[in-house]
Parts: structure tokens; C-alpha cells; sequence
């Protein structure tokens, strides 16, 4: 038998602010395994980045946060241990990449000494072993001329190159998962392409978990196997990539796949866009969060928390009509597809 | 790798950390209804210079030689003298509420002034940037440069002490910190796309500097006006105490200063009262200033 | 053609827009021209740094261009004073890609979008006050926000404040810089079928720019796809997302991860279609701007800048190669095969 690599149990965090708590995370579960790969998607607020930052306790020191549940990586519970530990994993064992490299990159040193530092830190490398080290990965990631880049500083590279060296100095001390949050958001979409290939490559050959956070479900398409849907908090929908294409379940996984103008079509009409917006102050309420927004909302809804409900193999859905519109999916195919 | 927590710090200025922080102790110690107070005592000043009869229980003017130099509490045969009497029997604190309104007047207009210069040099040094900005910011840095105060004896002696100088003086002190501050903010403002937008809905330069960057630098002018008002105060105060300020028989805080300080030693009262009443109402200016920015801080 | 040019309300000719920075000149825009009609949306697709935002700033006038002209329902903005052009510009309106800097924070919604007609004069009182009404009600502003600040707006709300304040002068012309890229997705969708029932409703002739290809091909009737400051690729939507014929639309299109089971797969079609890093404005390769990053690229692409190539209609496409790539008779070199 074998523990899962990451078990997150019930994960809650409340924010408290001048204007209230506000429960960016609200009781979510999930597991991952080595070797998996997990989109969490979702719009802002919806808790998905909060969640990954919750995993290493990655707060300015100026929130008021409180997090409860459980976190176990690797049999710890990274929520209950000291912050001297935690630092081990964090860049250790869990490597972590931003949308916006710059600001997590120190400007005034040079990237290859960057990444030393951290081969130095967290697997006790010497000196010019730790240097030799951070050129052989910054070449891994595909940055060209390795030995003269890595002297240069951050500022000297493009946006795409930056997040390769963001991503060589997340992968430095080999670690076992490795959160994408958003890493591809501010790049265009032929460099996304290639960052979104390199980590699909570098999961593969290096065996690690990838939980890529994103609201993007084509980004999710390309590079991961497992996805969830975040909204205000909670988990709505939960299923393997393939299978959440050809049976969204929940209403709103069915209205964000079909909101994006889809490629292949030419103008066919005005789009379905998901009225209304989503709430700003996260969840918390004793009912659906969605239930304003969803057009299938009844009484239920609105009074109660719909529980997640198995709608078919490793497939999850928080929804009161999940049964009925699994039922309903078997037989009319896809259901967020227009009419072909 | 500590580096990739990300470090929010407050926007905002690093600056004086020191100084800021005993501000932001006293601002604390204020609470949520302190600055009631505060408002409450400008209230009584104003109050004070637009109906000093009022306020005040004797004639500022009536001498008697036999109630010279009274203690406070004293009394004379015309009542009670609650902040004492000076070398000629009159009435310290029916003095210094007569006194309020010239010091109120000249603190109040010679900031106005000085404001309205340095907003207008500020926006336009800002906003235009280029060869006009740096015209109006080497102007503010020279005067800056100059000792300003010794430039202001060295003008009264010659051209004689009256309101009407200081009210040219005192606002030369000001301007140039007007338009440093305005100046950062049009300068940050103009950078803004709702700048862009109202010159692409064809707006003109007056109405882009009039109804777009004014307003929205105008919470920060306020602020300043009311701090900078505390500093003229005490600048005509100076000018007065070395007697290049305000004569008699008009009189205002600084004079009485002046005017108790050959008796320091025998009526320590004529010279330490007005001086606290300065110093409480500079405090007072500076804190309920800092307070508002503060508060107009933290909700922006 | 000769017919839409005679209804063309926007015509931009042979724009150059040169800049300063910190490393030297460089040449933001390089020879642009398009043109728009009535009813018409040009979609303006290309990657950060391609100068689409700029061109967009130059047709508006909000920066210089150094060569070239704007016509704007036959009048050269360009010819214009300072006063003439601001009289011009509720003609001629942008909606721009911050929702909430493009707001004065200071301004309710209604002296928001009630500005460009204060400023030109229109109407009195009464009658602006109904116009901004008509606005709010035509980008779906509900009545209850008239008195709110931008800050007490959500995100799509302010971007509706932005499109009414634009579409309030009755604009021959709407250009709209990346309207949407700031939103949540959800919101998004929104934003788009406002701009779509506007552009019909209206009959404005809409420049739209964004990065995002689908969004663009769902709103656009013709496309350019622009590249350091040139158009590569210009067509009609259907022409250029078919069958897309320069190397660079091919990656660009290839790049977009969709959401289906090929996604990956794509991807890799799509690495091999464009190499390398963008070189930089400041030393950018002769010949062809692609040929730096195009497999295709031979010694010709690096000597003779590739001219327009018109196929049927208003397809044209700047590729020495494209008739050879297209009939499968030129194959890429050998640098496409790297990793």
C-alpha cells in the first residue's frame, strides 16, 4: 500500500478583511498521485490560487488569513509543521511557479546565481558543483547559450525566457510536485505554447506532479489528465480531461466550456455567456454558490449545499441535479456542443 | 526559496521611516473618534477670530497699571485674569483669542496662495513634462536652495514689516512643496489610461488639467493645505518674534511671544502660553493632515 | 475593391510610426494600410510588441506617425489643427483595454459617458441626459448604477462605462484595444455580444485588437495578422483561419490550446512552425521579418523583402513561398528539426 503524494482534506481558508471574512477556500478535497497531472480551473475569486498557496503557506505577512484542514505531502501534514520545515519544501520537495516571473525573480542577481543559491540551500551542493549545476538546467529548459545567460540578469530576458528560468529554478531541487499557477497568462500564445509543451516534457521525464491553475480549459487540454473546476471556493466538478469534454456535468463547467468562442466555428450567432458575475466575497453561504447564475436553479439550490456526487468513473459533480444530468448527457452526447 | 513569496508592501512612500512611525503612533493613539477633538478645537479658533468679544472676558486693550504682570488665575478689581496679565495690566488671554484671527488669516491666506501656485506649476510641470517641467522644478529647487527665512528678514527690513509682505513671503516658503507634490501625482496620473481616453474623446488641455488630473490630485492638496497651514504659522510666528513680522498694535501668537520674552524670567506665563497655544495648533494641523491621508489612503 | 474604397469611412495609408527608446530607433509600425467600411470589423491579430497597439494610437492620432496618412470620411487627420482634430474625434472613438484605469475615478458613470457629449457641445441638458440613458441601456448598464464611481463597479460593468462613453457621439468609426483581455472569462462572453449587437445596431465600422484568435474570429469579417510592425496576412476571417498561408498565421493558429483531445498534439505541430525568440525592433532582419523564426526561409527570404501577394478576393499575403509551401513543393529546412 502507498500514501498519495499530496492529500489536501477539507482545506478551508478565510481571509479576514476591513470588510468581513471572506472564505477564498471552502472545504475542498482532492489527491494526486506522482506521474499525475491536475488543471485546476476557474475565474478570480473562485479560490484556485488560494488554494495552491495554502499547500505551502505562500501569504504576505500583512494577510490575516486563516487556514484549517488538512494538507498531507508525503504522509506530512504541511499545515502543522514549523515554518523552518515548511521552507525545506518549498522550493524543495514543491516547486512553484507564478504568472508573472519577473516579480518572483531577484533582479539584482544573476539567474544562474539564482539558482546555485537554491542547489546550494536545498541539496547541499559546493560552490562551482551548484554553478555547473544551474547552467545544465538552464539548457534543459531550452534557453539557448546556457554559460553566457546564466550571468545575465532577469531583466535581460524576453517574457517567455524569463518563465523558462522561473520553471529551471522551480525544477532545481527535483521536486516531486510542481504548482503552475497561471504560468503562461501574461506570455503569447506561441510562447505558451512551447512553456506548456517544455512542462508536459519535464513531467514526464522527470516524474513529478504538475498542478497547473489556470482559466484556461485549452491550456488544461494540453497539458494535464485530471481536471477540477474551481467556483467561489469549492469544488464543482472534478473528472479526467477526456472525460469532462464529453460529459460536463455541472452547470457552470458547461457554461465556461461553452462561452469561449469556439475555434473551429465561424461567427454562428452571439455567444452564451453565463449571466450575472461571480461573487467577490467567496462562499461560506449554506447554498449552491452558483445557484444565482445557473438557469437550473430551484429551491434546493438555494437553501442547501449540494454534496459532491460520483456521475461515472472518477467523476465528480456538486450539483443537486448531477444524477439527472449525467443521465441526461449518456443519452443527447455533448451537452455544452452547439447544435452541429 | 524564499524568493517566490511575494512581498506586498503598503503602496506608498519608505521615506522618513522614523518619522512616520511616531506620526503613525500618535494617529493611532487618536483611535477612530479622536479627530473629533481635533476638529473641535480648530472650531473654537475659528470661532474665536471671527467673534473674539465672545471669547474673550476683557478689553485686549484696557491697561491697568495696577494688575500689571498678574499670575495666572489672578484677579484683578475687573474679574479674573485666567491666564494672567502682562507689564501693562492687560489681559493675556483675551490677547491671544484677539490674536487668533490675524494669525488664523495670515497662516490661512499666505497657504492658500502659495498653494495656488504650486498646484498650477505642478500640474503644468507635470503633465507637460519636457522643458517647462524642468523650468518650474529648477525655480522651486533654487528657492528651495536659498534660505528662505533670511531672504524674508532681510525683505521686510527693507521694505518695512506689514501683512502685505508677509502675505508675499510667507507663500514663497510653501509653493515649491505644492508643487513637488503635485507634480509627482500628475506625473504618475498622466501615465493613466483615463488620460488617454479623454484626450481620444477630444477633450482640451484646460479640460483634461481642470476636470481630470485637478480632482483627482485635489484629497492630496487638501491634505498638505492643512499641515502647510501649521508650518506658515509658526514661520509668521518666527518672522514676528524677530519683529519683522506683524507690528502693533495688530498682534497675533508669534508677537506675544515676542513681546513676553524680555520677561521670561519674571512672567515665564506671557511667553510659554502663547507659545503651547502655537505649538498645540501646529500639532493639531499635522495631525488631523496626516490622519485624513491616512483614511483617504487606505480606503483608495 | 474600387467600390469599397469608395464607402471605405477609414482609410490608413502607408503608416510609419517611429520611436525612441532607451537602445535606439525603432520602427514601431511599418507601412500599414488598411481600410474599413461601414458595418465592417477588421480583426488585428499579432503578438505582443507586433504594433498593433500602436497603429491603433496613430489612427487615432494620440501618437505621431512619421509617414503615411488617416482618412477618416475623407478628411486627412493628419492636415488637421489641434483644434480642427479635436473637433474630429467624436467621429472617430476607442475602447480600451483597462477597464478601470480608462476611467477618471473621481467621475460617476453617468459624467462619464455623458463627457464626450459635453465636450463637443451636443445637445443641451435634457437631451444629453436622454442620450446617456439610450448608451447605458444599449451596453445593458442597469439604471441603478448612474451615480457610482468606477471603483463600485465590477469589471465588466466598467467596461460597459468605457463602450457606452465611446459609442455615445453616434462614431463613424470604433476602435477597440483588446476589449476584453483584462476580463474574467465569463465576463468576457459578455463584453463580446455587447460590441457584436452594437456594431450591428449601429452600424459602426469596428477595428478590433486583440490576441486572442478565437475571440477575433468570431467578431471579425476580415483579419490582419501583423508582424514586427508589417501585415503578413490579410483576408477575410474565413480565408485566414482556414486556410491560412503564411508561415507565421499557421503557427499562430497552430499555438491557441483548445480544448479537445488534439490539444497537445498541436502544440507540437505548432513548435515547429515558429522558431526561435522574436529578434528585436531594434536590429530587426532584413528581408522578410519572419525568415528569423520560419522554416521555410531560404537566402531569398533574407535578401528581398517579400511584397504583398494578392490569391482571389482580398487575400494577400507577404511570403515568397507560400504558392510552393501551399502546393507541398518546398519543404522546411533542416533547423525546423532541432528538439
Amino acid at each position: 500500500m502507498s500514501l498519495p503524494l499530496l492529500e489536501v482534506d477539507d482545506l478551508h481558508v478565510t481571509f479576514n478583511t476591513a470588510s468581513g471574512p471572506v472564505h477564498a477556500v471552502d472545504g475542498v478535497s482532492f489527491t494526486m498521485e506522482s506521474g499525475d497531472s491536475l488543471g485546476v480551473v476557474g475565474e478570480s475569486g473562485s479560490g484556485k490560487s488560494v488554494t495552491a498557496r495554502a499547500l505551502l503557506r505562500l501569504f504576505a505577512i500583512t494577510d490575516d488569513v486563516r487556514i484549517a484542514g488538512s494538507v498531507r505531502f508525503d504522509g506530512v501534514d504541511l499545515l502543522r509543521i514549523d515554518e523552518r520545515k515548511l521552507r525545506d519544501v518549498r522550493g524543495g520537495q514543491i516547486g512553484m511557479i507564478f504568472q508573472d516571473p519577473l516579480t518572483s525573480l531577484n533582479p539584482l542577481m544573476a539567474v544562474g546565481e539564482q539558482i546555485a543559491e537554491s542547489l546550494r540551500l536545498h541539496r547541499g551542493m559546493g560552490r562551482s558543483e551548484a554553478a555547473a549545476e544551474a547552467v545544465e538546467l538552464l539548457g534543459r529548459v531550452g534557453i539557448a547559450d546556457p554559460e553566457r545567460r546564466a550571468t545575465e540578469l532577469p531583466n535581460s530576458f524576453s517574457g517567455g525566457m524569463r518563465q523558462r528560468v522561473m520553471i529551471s529554478l522551480a525544477i532545481a531541487c527535483r521536486p516531486r510536485l510542481l504548482i503552475a499557477d497561471e504560468p503562461t497568462t501574461a506570455l503569447d500564445v506561441t510562447v505558451q505554447a512551447e512553456i506548456l509543451l517544455l512542462l508536459d516534457e519535464l513531467r514526464r521525464s522527470e516524474q513529478m506532479a504538475l498542478m497547473l491553475i489556470t482559466h484556461d480549459f485549452g491550456v488544461v487540454a494540453a497539458t494535464c489528465e485530471d481536471v477540477q473546476v474551481m467556483y467561489a471556493g469549492r469544488l464543482v466538478e472534478k473528472a479526467s480531461m477526456v472525460h469532462l469534454f464529453d460529459r460536463a456535468n455541472h452547470p457552470y463547467t458547461e457554461g465556461l466550456l461553452r462561452l469561449v468562442p469556439r475555434f473551429e466555428d465561424a461567427h454562428t450567432g452571439r455567444l452564451h455567456p453565463i449571466a450575472g458575475q461571480p461573487p467577490i466575497t467567496g462562499g461560506g453561504g449554506s447554498s449552491c454558490a452558483f445557484a444565482p447564475r445557473c438557469s437550473h436553479a430551484f429551491d434546493r439550490c438555494r437553501s442547501e449545499v449540494p454534496p459532491e456526487v460520483a456521475v461515472g468513473p472518477q467523476h465528480l459533480s456538486a450539483c443537486w441535479l448531477a444524477a439527472e444530468r449525467a443521465k441526461d448527457a449518456t443519452e443527447a452526447g455533448r451537452p455544452w456542443k452547439r447544435d452541429p | 526559496m524564499s524568493v517566490a513569496v511575494a512581498k506586498r508592501t503598503p503602496d506608498g512612500q519608505s521615506a522618513p521611516a522614523a518619522e512616520h512611525r511616531v506620526w503613525g503612533r500618535l494617529i493611532a493613539m487618536l483611535g477612530s473618534r479622536g479627530w473629533i477633538l481635533l476638529v473641535l478645537f480648530l472650531v473654537l479658533l475659528v470661532a474665536a477670530s471671527i467673534v473674539p468679544d465672545v471669547f474673550a472676558p476683557h478689553d485686549h486693550e484696557a491697561q491697568n497699571l495696577r494688575a500689571r504682570l498678574l499670575g495666572p488665575g489672578e484677579s484683578s478689581p475687573d474679574g479674573l485674569h485666567l491666564l494672567g496679565t502682562d507689564s501693562l495690566g492687560r489681559d493675556l488671554f483675551s490677547r491671544m483669542v484677539v490674536g487668533t484671527r490675524l494669525t488664523l488669516f495670515i497662516a490661512v491666506t499666505a497657504t492658500l496662495i502659495g498653494a495656488g501656485v504650486g498646484v498650477l506649476f505642478g500640474l503644468l510641470g507635470g503633465y507637460f513634462g519636457g522643458r517647462t517641467d524642468r523650468l518650474l522644478m529648477r525655480l522651486g529647487e533654487a528657492q528651495t536652495a536659498m534660505p528662505m527665512f533670511l531672504v524674508a528678514i532681510l525683505l521686510l527690513s527693507l521694505l518695512g514689516p506689514s501683512v502685505f509682505i508677509l502675505l508675499v513671503v510667507l507663500p514663497c516658503l510653501v509653493w515649491p512643496i505644492f508643487a513637488r507634490v503635485v507634480r509627482a501625482e500628475a506625473l504618475r496620473l498622466r501615465e493613466e489610461t483615463f488620460i488617454e481616453a479623454s484626450i481620444a474623446t477630444g477633450c482640451s488641455t484646460s479640460t483634461i488639467l481642470g476636470r481630470h488630473l485637478l480632482p483627482n490630485v485635489a484629497p492630496r492638496i487638501l491634505v498638505l493645505c492643512v499641515v502647510e497651514i501649521g508650518h506658515v504659522m509658526l514661520s509668521e510666528a518666527g518672522l514676528s518674534f524677530l519683529g519683522v513680522g506683524v507690528q502693533p498694535p495688530d498682534t497675533t501668537w508669534g508677537l506675544l511671544i515676542s513681546e513676553g520674552r524680555p520677561l521670561l524670567a519674571v512672567a515665564w506665563w506671557l511667553t510659554i502660553l502663547p507659545g503651547v497655544l502655537l505649538g498645540i495648533s501646529v500639532l493639531v494641523l499635522n495631525l488631523l493632515g496626516r490622519y485624513w491621508e491616512a483614511r483617504s489612503g487606505a480606503a483608495g | 475593391m474600387s467600390a469599397a474604397a469608395a464607402r471605405a469611412v477609414l482609410e490608413v495609408s502607408d503608416a510609419v510610426v517611429e520611436f525612441d527608446t532607451d537602445g535606439g530607433r525603432i520602427t514601431a509600425v511599418d507601412g500599414v494600410s488598411l481600410q474599413l467600411s461601414t458595418g465592417e470589423t477588421l480583426g488585428l491579430v499579432g503578438e505582443s510588441g507586433c504594433g498593433k497597439s500602436t497603429l491603433a494610437r496613430a489612427i487615432l492620432q494620440l501618437v505621431p506617425m512619421q509617414q503615411g496618412s488617416v482618412r477618416l470620411e475623407d478628411t486627412d487627420l493628419g492636415s488637421l489643427s489641434p483644434r480642427e482634430l479635436r473637433r474630429m474625434r467624436h467621429r472617430i472613438q476607442m475602447v480600451f483595454q483597462d477597464p478601470r484605469g480608462s476611467l477618471d475615478p473621481r467621475m460617476s458613470v453617468t459624467a462619464l459617458i455623458g463627457e464626450p457629449l459635453r465636450v463637443h457641445g451636443i445637445g443641451d441638458r435634457a437631451s444629453r441626459a436622454r442620450e446617456v440613458a439610450e448608451a447605458m441601456e444599449l451596453v445593458g448598464l442597469p439604471a441603478l448604477v448612474a451615480d457610482r464611481l468606477p471603483s463600485e463597479l465590477s469589471g465588466g460593468q466598467q467596461q460597459r462605462v468605457g463602450i457606452a462613453r465611446a459609442i455615445v457621439t453616434d462614431p463613424a468609426v470604433l476602435v477597440c484595444d483588446e476589449p476584453v483581455s483584462a476580463l474574467d472569462v465569463s465576463i468576457q462572453a459578455q463584453i463580446i455580444n455587447v460590441l457584436d449587437e452594437l456594431r450591428d445596431t449601429l452600424n459602426l465600422a469596428m477595428l478590433f485588437i486583440a490576441h486572442d484568435l478565437s475571440v477575433v474570429r468570431h467578431l471579425s469579417d476580415r483579419v490582419a495578422v501583423m508582424y514586427l510592425g508589417q501585415f503578413v496576412e490579410t483576408g477575410t476571417a474565413s480565408e485566414v483561419f482556414t486556410e491560412p498561408r503564411h508561415p507565421y498565421t499557421q503557427g499562430l493558429i497552430t499555438s491557441v490550446p483548445r480544448a479537445d483531445t488534439e490539444s497537445a498534439a498541436r502544440l507540437q505541430t505548432a513548435r515547429r512552425l515558429v522558431l526561435g525568440e522574436l529578434p528585436s525592433l531594434l536590429d530587426p532582419p532584413s528581408g522578410c521579418r519572419y525568415r528569423t523564426r520560419c522554416p521555410y526561409a531560404t537566402d531569398r527570404c533574407a535578401d528581398v523583402e517579400p511584397p504583398p501577394d494578392l490569391l482571389d478576393g482580398h487575400h494577400a499575403v507577404r511570403c515568397h513561398h507560400h504558392r510552393a509551401i501551399t502546393a507541398g513543393e518546398h519543404q522546411p529546412s533542416s533547423k525546423s528539426m532541432r528538439g
